[in-house]
């Protein structure tokens, strides 16, 4: 717990450098505060003793009382791993004079999460959760120019949202007392505290503000954002399960519809994007999706008493969550390197990369690799899993499980559709238009080397993370016995056995090809253009051409296709346009929105900016508290 | 032991089905046709030509090939013939399964996106929005399989239909999962592998730059996944038998199956584009009215 404390001072050390502008102090507390974070967090996880703090104070509602288990390890796991990552990123990708609105908000925001990970009493939870919301509006407002501004004032409408379901959530939860050993509650406190914190997470219905409000942060800062702050949220559904202790089977298939939802509004309204931060945003809403699936099967598993599809649904759960981090996080700093090095925004202006930074590609490719859950690399263990326990549910005769099953492998389908387009359009073929590139900074690449290196690390040995999982599992199923445990562990050894394999067998091919085609001779032409030769970059297959088919299958649900008549003899010049049809803007919130301004303008009348009409309001307020107390 | 030699008749038969293939196509159009083995001389050949690569292609084009090998290698040591234990099996192998094929065909997609040209992007993208219904076509079959077996490998599942009784359910199974075959393999009625018009292929536009060795990778590549999905469809309907008898069985009912798609070939014209969908969501239709029955307990 010192290492902890020690950790949190170098973070405020760091914070209050960034008044004095220097970058190397910055930059070195920040580092070394995280470093003591992980150890603190892995020390506790490996002996959790002397991890609690119980401090009385003055604030009402119970003690200032932290402790570190299992669950709140694996975060500040998470938090101190990205922090010092990219902040270096960051040094070498902004290139703005003033970054003091960075340097002072990055390390609250971190230090708030810390906070928020650590809390076990309401009050303090509440108040932490507050700081880092608004850490996370300066962050995002960063580029200060009406656009960032715009989307900062929708992330803050959809935070103080969130808050209002959250405030009677813990006041409910407790009587009197906040402490977190003395709280429980029913199903419609779940519901409460669910709405609240699936709104940070961006779970439908609560994610329009999501895809707006991430992509327009500096990438590093959005990486943050879409891999460690939203799973904030998660972590207080996760905790919300953990304390209310006997989770109703209801809230299980909450959790599992809901999950289906965003999973499939994320993945196809990321399908008819055309910028690529704004398409890693849909793909945050769509994996938060899968992990409310595999939350959901949590649940469903431990109402029913079945410790087996607990623990698999559970390690899908702490599985997706380090592993959408990592390959989030890599994809959005892959973004920013992208951007920094051509200027451009929107994909199908781009094409052939590979080629000019074929260090990017690789590091992208793993990336892409990961978020299409292909074998050996680390998206594919969590899906995996989830996969497995939803199989398991239906052995065990919970028909239900066929849901999350389907619906999680139409998913991983479509997001395969989208990524591995996503890479081919920006890397591969030949440039769309002309750009000049610019260098990238060296470290920007060597970070994304590192977070890379986990990506693979993870997934080839996963087994690497299961100490971390079985622990969280004594969270969740206190008497759980060994054995049970035991079969997925030997799952995960028995996956590094076949990757292993495959590694050889590749090997193996790759040895022969090498001998066999050393000599043989090599003819360069160009590319078969079905024997016309005045072939142009703008012919190639373009992302928004990649996808119609499905796009034009799903056309009714999900998007919305421009007007195209070529009808007469001569047809005059057309424009093709696939654009996501957001029916939940057009139907729920622009409706509601619009009820709300039109009673706000009612009750305008009341404040008109008289003093004495102001007086009298309090006065009247106090006589109605004397009058109600009083008595 | 015994699961090492099925590992490699399957590597070294496999070519043989498309050869049956060809032949029985030839003799319904009234030709002598190809002889049997005349993919093995194609694969031959190819393995000594020299190569011809496009200037817009980059590394990727070249390796790719040999990962989506590699992909249904590793998949070939899953799946078991004749109702032994395969290679390689553990609880959840069947997930692993299906993210083996998804991720050989992400190598041969990135391969023919890298050419930059549109007819291969055609293909790839026509590939890929098939493969996401065949891929839970194929799972739903699974699901339902090892319910039934109540197990969740695919050994286990395989092992316990060879000693069963035939089962109504199973024919549905079996039928969803030929219309994966036939989508995942890209025969007719989804594809026409010998169609010589860019813009109606599917499958072979997305080969069009490969040459030499590599394209000999991908033809191997395509005869395997053949064998694999033949080896699946009929390995649900193994009758109880001794030990030998199983081999010589499966064998023949791999022939049998083989010859069946060679008749679809010959008496089938290609469906057009947006049918497609249709056929394909027929096999997910019949997977889901197993898992149905199967829920229901009917059967």
């Amino acid at each position: 717990m010192i290492l902890m404390l020690f950790s949190l001072v170098f973070f405020s050390l760091s914070m209050l450098t960034a008044l004095f502008t220097n970058k190397k102090i910055w930059l070195f507390s920040m580092v070394a505060a995280s470093f003591l974070g992980i150890a603190a967090a892995t020390k506790i996880l490996i002996n959790p003793i002397n991890n609690t703090i119980n401090i009385p104070w003055h604030i009402p509602l119970g003690n200032f009382s932290i402790e570190i288990d299992a669950l709140s390890a694996i975060f500040i796991l998470l938090i101190c791993l990205f922090a010092p990552l990219y902040a270096i990123y960051g040094q070498s990708y902004l290139n703005h004079s003033d970054k003091k609105q960075l340097t002072i908000f990055y390390p609250l925001l971190i230090i708030s999460m810390l906070f928020v990970v650590m809390a076990k009493n309401g009050f303090l939870f509440l108040l932490s959760w507050e700081i880092m919301s608004i850490a996370g509006y300066f962050l995002i407002t960063f580029e200060d120019d009406e656009h960032s501004l715009k989307s900062g004032f929708i992330y803050l409408v959809a935070t103080n949202i969130g808050m209002l379901f959250l405030l009677p959530f813990f006041l409910l939860l407790g009587n009197n007392n906040l402490d977190f050993q003395c709280l429980s509650g029913n199903s419609l406190i779940f519901l409460l505290g669910f709405i609240g914190f699936s709104t940070k997470a961006g779970v439908f219905p609560f994610h329009g503000w999501l895809p707006k409000a991430h992509p327009v942060a500096p990438s590093h800062v959005s990486a943050l954002l879409s891999g460690v702050m939203i799973k904030m949220g998660i972590y207080g559904i996760l905790r919300m399960i953990i304390l209310l202790n006997e989770p109703q089977i209801i809230w299980g298939y909450i959790c599992i519809v809901l999950g289906v939802f965003s999973a499939l509004i994320g993945i196809f309204s990321a399908l008819s994007q055309k910028e690529l931060k704004t398409i890693l945003a849909y793909s945050s809403i769509e994996n938060i999706g899968i992990i409310l699936l595999a939350i959901g099967l949590t649940i469903i598993g431990k109402s029913k008493d079945l410790p087996i599809l607990t623990i698999l649904a559970l390690t899908a759960t702490i599985f997706h969550i380090i592993n959408h981090a990592l390959f989030k996080g890599l994809l959005f700093l892959g973004a920013g390197a992208i951007s920094k090095a051509t200027q451009i925004k929107n994909i199908n202006l781009l094409g052939g990369l590979h080629k000019k930074l074929p260090l990017l590609s690789g590091l992208f490719l793993i990336g892409v690799m990961s978020m299409t859950a292909m074998p050996l690399f680390n998206g594919f263990i969590g899906e995996f899993f989830l996969l497995l326990a939803s199989l398991k549910g239906l052995l065990l005769g919970d028909f239900f499980a066929i849901i999350p099953l389907l619906s999680l492998c139409f998913i991983a389908a479509l997001c395969f559709m989208l990524f591995s387009s996503v890479y081919s359009i920006i890397f591969l073929g030949e440039e769309r238009s002309s750009f000049k590139l610019s260098k990238i900074p060296s470290p920007m690449l060597r970070i994304m080397g590192i977070i890379a290196l986990l990506c693979t690390l993870f997934g080839t040995l996963p087994f690497v993370l299961f100490p971390i999982i079985k622990k969280a599992v004594f969270l969740f199923l206190p008497n759980v016995d060994i054995a049970t445990l035991q079969e997925s562990k030997t799952t995960l050894y028995k996956l590094s056995i076949s990757f292993s394999i495959f590694f050889l067998v590749l090997m193996t091919l790759l040895l022969i090809r090498h001998q066999i085609l050393k000599n043989r001779k090599i003819v360069i032409t160009s590319t078969w253009g079905c024997g016309y030769d005045k072939i142009t970059a703008k012919m190639q297959y373009n992302f928004s051409s990649f996808v119609q088919p499905i796009a034009f299958l799903f056309q009714k649900f999900f998007f919305h296709f421009s007007n195209h008549n070529l009808k007469d003899l001569f047809p005059k010049e057309e424009n093709f346009l696939i654009t996501p049809f957001d029916f939940l803007t057009k139907y729920f919130y622009k409706p509601l929105m619009e009820k709300l301004l039109l009673i706000s303008e009612k009750t305008k009348k009341i404040q008109h900016g008289r003093t004495q009409f102001y007086i009298f309001y309090i006065f009247l307020t106090l006589v109605f508290l004397l009058l109600w107390k009083g008595q | 032991m015994i699961a090492i030699l099925h590992f490699f008749l399957a590597l070294f038969v496999s070519p043989l089905l498309f050869g049956i293939i060809n032949k029985i196509k030839a003799l319904f159009a009234g030709r002598k046709g190809p002889p049997i083995l005349q993919l093995y001389y194609t694969l031959f050949k190819l393995w000594q030509k020299s190569r011809v690569y496009s200037k817009t292609t980059t590394s990727i084009f070249q390796f790719a090939p040999f990962v989506s090998l590699t992909c249904v290698i590793c998949a070939t040591l899953i799946v078991p013939f004749a109702g032994q234990k395969a290679l390689l099996s553990f609880s959840g192998d069947l997930i692993l399964f299906i993210y083996l094929l998804a991720f050989s065909r992400f190598s041969i997609i990135l391969s023919a996106l890298d050419t930059g040209s549109s007819f291969e992007g055609m293909g790839a993208s026509r590939e890929v929005s098939f493969s996401i219904f065949t891929e839970i076509t194929l799972l739903l079959s699974f699901t339902v399989c090892a319910i039934k077996a109540q197990t969740l490998s695919l050994s286990g599942i395989y092992t316990y239909f060879s000693l069963q009784m035939l089962h109504p359910t199973l024919l549905l199974i079996g039928l969803a999962l030929i219309i994966v075959l036939l989508t995942e393999s890209c025969r007719i009625p989804i594809d026409d592998p010998n169609t010589h018009l860019e813009l109606t292929m599917i499958h072979e536009v997305m080969v069009l730059d490969h040459s030499s060795t590599e394209l000999g990778i991908i033809f191997y590549t395509a005869y395997l996944k053949l064998w694999l999905f033949i080896s699946l469809v009929t390995g649900l309907f193994l009758p109880t038998l001794s030990f030998f008898l199983k081999e010589f069985y499966s064998l023949g009912a791999i022939v049998l199956l083989t010859s069946i798609i060679g008749i679809i070939e010959s008496v089938m014209a290609r469906f057009r584009f947006i049918k497609i969908f249709d056929f394909i969501l027929t096999g997910l239709a019949l997977a889901f009215f197993a898992f149905v029955l199967q829920v229901v307990g009917i059967l």
